[in-house]
């Protein structure tokens, strides 16, 4: 099993969360771990209210209390993410938050374990990539990657995003892939969705045969 | 109570165009441009490669920002034939750029790690209270000095605080104006936004594609006009009329159809008691963005009403000097009043059809201008709308006293986390870590709220939703802090020095306005009253409250929060704060606090009452205690202020020991004072922090 996050880093991670002692925390532990392997994993998961397993995913509801569990977990993981539900915001009932990969999302999303979600077919090239750029560039703090549907309006009524997130997905897009998105009225088809960024990218980034 | 009359004696103005009003003006009306390749920096990479740069400004010895405002300072209160060291003159004065251009390369640097031998002289320009420090020590002293940022309505906000002051009688002259150099960080900024035309910019043209940067300051001496008359001054022309509000809408659009924008020119208007049809000209704002424009145009359209009052933006000619523009438009309406011209609508080759305006033609007519209407719209959507006219017109509003300013709630965030009791801060005892500042508020503001902020605007936006006020149409928001987004524009321009200008990364940009905090406060509470930032280094969180009394007794708001914060940064504890604030030791803390203020006639329950709330750079005077008094400090430093204020004999009490040392520190003793009031511990309390070049002190007392 690769381990990427050391002991150090997530404990930093759970340390940062100090400040809300009390509130109802969900915290999910997401990684490709041979349970074959490593059945002690399974086994401290379950200890710790393990509410749903499959072949490459396990996720946990703890109590805050346990959380200092979860930094022996983390030896076993490849990646860890901790959410957190906090019930006190002022617009919002409930809302969570994910530190551990700097991505966030809100408590009224469909629970991450769905297994309608985790067991998507394949999507088109690129579209997670877009999906996590999306996340990761405009500071989308209460989305979770996966949960951003690619056909979506990415303007108005869709995902809510609006012209300066136009212009950073623009940058990050060449940032990342190299790939300049095109302006003006040329822009409209590619910047309707995810889909059709994904495409336009997966085109123009086709390596020369 | 009658209205004071409120007359502009001197006026200066340094632009691209020209070093003083004589010049600058005599080309504008001409019908002149300043717009030229950039030659103070590189441009390789960007779309545009002009701006309007001031080629003949020599700023050896200092800043850009800084040798621009004195000279406009100086050239205004030469006209007036006014000397601050001889009579008591009041400084208002708009910035956001301030030192940027000189440090933004250093402080990468030591943002990167590369280095931490920066000189600390230099950097003493880097703040946005720089300019108006530079004012003070070549001109000064002044009765007070205050720094105001509105983003890029800064300079109107500053002429409508200043203007406003007289019109109650709380000053006799006021100088007051804006100032904005150019600086790679800006231009990489708006160029990343999109936002910049490839040519001049082409205000209300058909084919505009967006603004042009210029720099320049202009600054107005404003007087009470009994005042100017008994000194045998003339009078260039009338201030009548002010009016500011934001649109709460978004960090860099404007609200469509300028809703905002026409219900704060109309209010302008009304307090100057004009009608429009004395309007003779208006100063737009302008940008030549396509945006801008068009929101601007459909406002004014509603105002105005088909009637065909000529309508330019001064931008087509000298730039978008941003802090300084509203300032800028005003002084060219004075201009324009005293010289019988209306003001050019340079640079456009195709009129935009679609915008239902009456253009001004393409060089100054002659002919009287009774009186003008100037606007000044920023990021954020903060809005604001000046009206001058020629001497005797208009009507000004009277004066509404509003009473006595209570603080009706104090919150805080800090080592002792959110919303702790305020007097735990002068507890005995100090705190092992006070550096740790407080939680981070992203990890419990809703997402979509923090969006976008930097922590400086997390933890405002953390205590204002602490906080709260129902009545937000009427709430105003003031963010002070010492050194607003300096950490967020090293990390800006870092990743252009990285990257390269194409990936310059548009969503940052915004938060690098020192107002972004205030702006995205309003925004998050839907707050539609004014909406700003005030930076004073240590002194920040008086002059925060200052400014809100200011806007309260102004009319301009029904409750204002006013909220101090400093997070911490290396980039601030390293270099920004020993250099500026003289602090060299010692955990500085972090967080802030926020007070809500309103009128006590309001009714709502009053914690305290704010008799004094003063920056000045002497000590201001202060009656001495009365009762069970106490005076609330930072730290022993501040203890010689408190005793020159008679103040020596009661406790002191010091909040560094648990709330760490830092520009926004003042803020927890403001908190705590207003707390102990309230629980019938004290009849008054006085706050006094000194900072280099200034004395805050702020008087509570019992209802």
């Amino acid at each position: 099993v690769a381990v990427d996050r050391g002991d150090d880093e997530l404990r930093r991670v759970l340390e940062a969360q100090e400040g809300l002692v009390g509130v109802q925390a969900e915290v999910v532990l997401e990684g490709r771990i041979d349970l074959a392997e490593h059945p002690d994993v399974g086994a401290r998961a379950e200890e710790l209210l393990a509410v749903a397993r499959d072949d490459d995913r396990l996720h946990v509801v703890v109590e805050p209390r346990l959380e200092d569990r979860l930094v022996e977990l983390a030896h076993h993981l490849v990646r860890v993410r901790v959410h957190r539900r906090i019930r006190e915001s002022q617009r919002r009932d409930a809302a969570t938050r994910l530190v551990g990969d700097q991505v966030v999302h809100l408590g009224d999303l469909p629970p991450p374990f769905d297994r309608a979600t985790t067991s998507r077919p394949m999507s088109a090239p690129f579209v997670r990539e877009i999906k996590q750029l999306l996340v990761d560039e405009l500071d989308l703090r209460g989305v979770l990657a996966d949960a951003i549907d690619e056909d979506a309006a990415l303007f108005g009524e869709g995902l809510g995003l609006d012209s300066l997130d136009a212009l950073q997905i623009a940058v990050a897009v060449e940032e990342r892939f190299a790939v300049r998105l095109p302006e003006g009225d040329a822009a409209r088809p590619v910047f309707r969705s995810v889909a059709t960024i994904a495409a336009y990218v997966a085109e123009k980034a086709k390596p020369a045969e | 109570v009658s209205a004071v009359r409120v007359v502009v004696t001197g006026v200066g103005l340094v632009t691209s165009l020209g070093d003083g009003a004589a010049s600058t003006l005599a080309r504008l009306f001409d019908g002149d441009r300043g717009f030229a390749d950039v030659s103070l920096f590189s441009t390789d990479g960007y779309v545009s490669h002009v701006a309007a740069e001031a080629t003949w400004l020599d700023a050896r010895g200092g800043s850009r920002s800084d040798a621009l405002a004195v000279r406009a300072a100086a050239e205004a209160l030469a006209q007036a034939g006014i000397d601050p060291r001889r009579e008591r003159v009041d400084l208002v004065l708009a910035a956001s750029v301030a030192g940027m251009f000189e440090t933004e390369e250093p402080l990468t640097r030591v943002h990167l790690g590369q280095s931490s031998d920066v000189d600390l002289d230099l950097l003493r320009a880097h703040p946005t209270s720089a300019p108006a420090d530079a004012i003070v020590a070549r001109l000064g002293p002044f009765a007070s000095a205050r720094t105001v940022c509105s983003a890029c309505s800064s300079g109107a906000m500053a002429l409508g605080i200043a203007m406003d002051r007289l019109r109650r009688g709380d000053a006799d002259v006021v100088l007051a104006g804006g100032v904005d150099a150019l600086a790679r960080l800006t231009f990489a900024g708006f160029s990343a936004l999109a936002s910049l035309d490839p040519s001049p910019c082409r205000p209300f043209d058909r084919d505009r594609l967006g603004l042009t940067l210029g720099e320049g300051a202009a600054m107005l001496v404003l007087e009470r006009a009994d005042r100017a008359r008994d000194r045998g001054a003339s009078a260039l022309a009338e201030a009548l009329g002010f009016s500011a509000a934001c649109e709460a809408h978004h960090v860099t659009q404007p609200e469509g159809g300028g809703a905002t924008a026409e219900r704060v020119m109309r209010a302008a208007l009304a307090g100057g008691g004009l009608e429009i049809d004395e309007l003779g000209h208006v100063g737009a704002h302008g940008t030549g963005t396509p945006r801008n424009d068009a929101m601007e145009a459909e406002a004014l359209a509603r105002l105005l009403g088909g009637r065909p009052v000529p309508v330019s933006s001064v931008k087509a000619q000298i730039g978008h000097t941003l802090a300084a523009a509203g300032a800028v438009a005003a002084a060219v309406a004075v201009g324009a009043i005293k010289l019988g011209k209306v003001p050019p609508a340079a640079g456009i080759s195709h009129p935009d059809e679609t915008l239902a305006i009456t253009l001004a033609a393409p060089r100054a007519r002659s002919a009287p201008v009774r009186a003008v209407l100037v606007d000044a719209f920023g990021f954020g959507g903060n809005d604001a709308s000046l009206v001058f006219g020629a001497a005797g017109m208009g009507d000004p509003a009277d004066v509404v006293d509003v009473g006595p300013i209570a603080i009706t709630g104090v919150t805080t965030l800090g080592p002792l986390g959110r919303d702790a009791d305020p007097l735990r801060y002068v507890d005995d005892g100090a705190i092992a870590d006070v550096s740790r500042g407080g939680d981070d508020p992203s990890g419990w503001l809703p997402p979509e709220l923090a969006r976008r902020a930097d922590r400086t605007g997390r933890d405002a936006i953390a205590l204002a939703l602490a906080l709260g006020d129902g009545d937000v149409e009427g709430l105003g928001v003031v963010v002070g802090s010492a050194f607003p987004a300096s950490d967020a524009s090293a990390a800006f321009w870092a990743r252009v020095l990285a990257k390269g200008p194409r990936l310059a990364p548009p969503a940052l940009f915004p938060a690098l306005v020192p107002s972004s905090a205030a702006s995205l406060t309003s925004i998050a509470l839907g707050a539609r009253g004014p909406s700003l930032a005030v930076c004073e280094l240590g002194a920040t969180p008086v002059a925060a409250v200052a400014t809100a009394i200011d806007l309260l007794r102004g009319g301009h708001a029904r409750s204002m929060l006013a909220i101090a914060v400093e997070p911490a940064s290396p980039l601030v504890e390293r270099v920004l704060a020993p250099a500026c604030s003289r602090v060299l030791a010692g955990p500085r803390g972090a967080g802030g606090a926020a007070i809500r203020l309103e009128p006590a006639s309001r009714g709502r329950r009053a914690m305290a009452l704010v008799e004094v709330a003063a920056v000045c750079p002497e000590p201001p005077l202060v009656r001495g205690p009365r009762g069970r008094a106490a005076a609330f400090v930072v730290d022993d430093p501040d203890a010689p202020l408190v005793a020159a204020l008679g103040w020596a004999g009661v406790p002191r009490r010091s909040v560094r020991p648990r709330a760490g040392w830092h520009e926004a520190a003042g803020g927890f003793a403001l908190a705590a004072a207003a707390t102990a009031i309230d629980r019938g511990d004290l009849d008054e309390a006085l706050v006094a922090v000194a900072a280099p070049g200034r004395f805050s002190v702020c008087l509570l007392v019992r209802q």
